[in-house]
């Protein structure tokens, strides 16, 4: 159970990697760790939705080019209903 | 606005300096005579040729400013020490751009009362430039090398040959330039503009300034190289208009410092075509040090959201 958590956190962190680079995994931690409240080792695949929800906000805030935003959040998507489905 | 009260608080006391030195320094009655302006009109020529430089130094501080708070968000990061290194090769060289000139005018003001100083004063200056660009290139070669180690970043060998090739070609038209000031009959003639014998010349300045060049140019290649290649399209985004910056900035100076050897100070006050140019160049590093605003508060932006 606690490889899968810890691969979920990596497959999320790698998606972000192709957004923002080497800051991704620091990112991604402040995420979970402001919005969800959880330390991000723990991160599991029912807190994905309303972590994408976060992720979009915090994304929109950082480019206009909703292209990018569209494109990153729709990765994440798939990542979450994959996630459900192995569930 | 408020985390950038040290960088505001530091530019207006030196601003402040600056123009009241312009104001209360001696004129030189000569240039004074030559371009026919009475005592206040010299001091006001001195205080407008000011003001220029006083937008480059607000910009200045405010981008050196911005990187040192980005270097500091990151500091515990893998990349914190490049970042560290960076920040403070840019604060070296705002700080350069503010207090050679003001050291220049405090000198110039003692060579207005006491015109056998003007030698001094120039050596002086020469070497306060070269000390600040020697310092301000060696913190960002270190960065710019650290980040493109960390990005496992590498010289392919096209890019190796065409920077030597870049590098020898400025070198030779610059030892050409200078040592056309020189007296190359005797070795130990001080009769040239740098006051200096010719082997003191070449060892003290010559030669440090190609070596500020050549780090400067290694700089700005490996800073293109990592922020061209790095991962992450945002991210990217934002170290690109850094990097930029700093190639601009690195550029800037070394044409600066090119300039003011090739055709070296008189210690007098000048409206010739180098003044303008020296003037062009500085307007140049203010988009750098735009750039580099702009890039280090996106980066900044990352690591806050």
């Amino acid at each position: 159970m606690s490889a899968s958590r810890i691969n979920l956190h990596d497959k999320v962190v790698n998606i972000t990697r192709s957004y923002l680079g080497p800051a991704a995994e620091r990112f991604i931690d402040r995420q979970i760790e402001n919005h969800l409240h959880k330390t991000p080792v723990n991160l599991t695949a029912k807190d994905l939705l309303k972590l994408i929800t976060w992720i979009r906000l915090a994304v929109s805030m950082l480019t206009e080019d909703a292209i990018i935003v569209d494109e990153y959040v729709k990765q994440l998507e798939k990542l979450a209903k994959k996630s459900q489905a192995d569930k | 606005m408020k985390y950038f009260g040290g960088a505001v608080r530091n530019y207006l006391i030196m601003l402040s300096a600056y123009l009241l030195l312009a104001l209360l320094m001696p004129i030189n009655r000569v240039e004074a005579h030559h371009y026919m302006l009475s005592a206040e009109a010299y001091h006001v020529l001195r205080f407008s040729l000011a003001l220029p430089l006083a937008i480059l130094w607000l910009v200045a501080f405010y981008g050196a400013e911005r990187v040192r708070m980005y270097a500091r968000s990151v500091a515990k990061t893998p990349e914190g020490k490049a970042y560290a290194m960076i920040s403070k090769g840019c604060s070296w060289l705002a700080w350069g751009l503010i207090l050679v000139p003001t050291a220049s005018l405090v000198l110039k003001g003692i060579v207005n009362v006491s015109a056998g100083f003007r030698p001094t004063m120039i050596i002086i200056i020469n070497y306060l430039e070269l000390l600040f660009t020697i310092i301000s290139f060696s913190y960002i070669a270190t960065g710019a090398r650290q980040m493109a180690a960390h990005a496992k970043r590498t010289y392919t060998p096209t890019a190796a040959i065409s920077s030597q090739v870049i590098f020898i070609a400025g070198g030779v038209l610059y030892g050409y330039l200078t040592f056309r000031h020189l007296d190359l009959l005797s070795i130990t003639s001080t009769h040239n503009p740098y006051f200096m014998p010719v082997w003191l010349i070449i060892i003290s300045i010559i030669i440090p300034s190609l070596y500020a060049w050549f780090i400067g140019l290694l700089a700005a290649y490996d800073i293109i190289l990592t922020s061209q290649q790095s991962q992450g399209v945002l991210y990217r985004k934002a170290l690109q208009l850094l990097a930029f910056g700093l190639v601009i900035l690195i550029g800037g100076l070394i044409a600066i410092q090119y300039l003011h050897t090739v055709s070296p100070r008189t210690g007098l006050l000048s409206l010739s075509p180098a003044l303008a140019l020296t003037y062009a160049i500085y307007m140049i590093m203010m988009l750098g040090f735009t750039l580099v605003f702009l890039g280090s508060r996106q980066l900044k932006r990352i690591e806050e959201v």
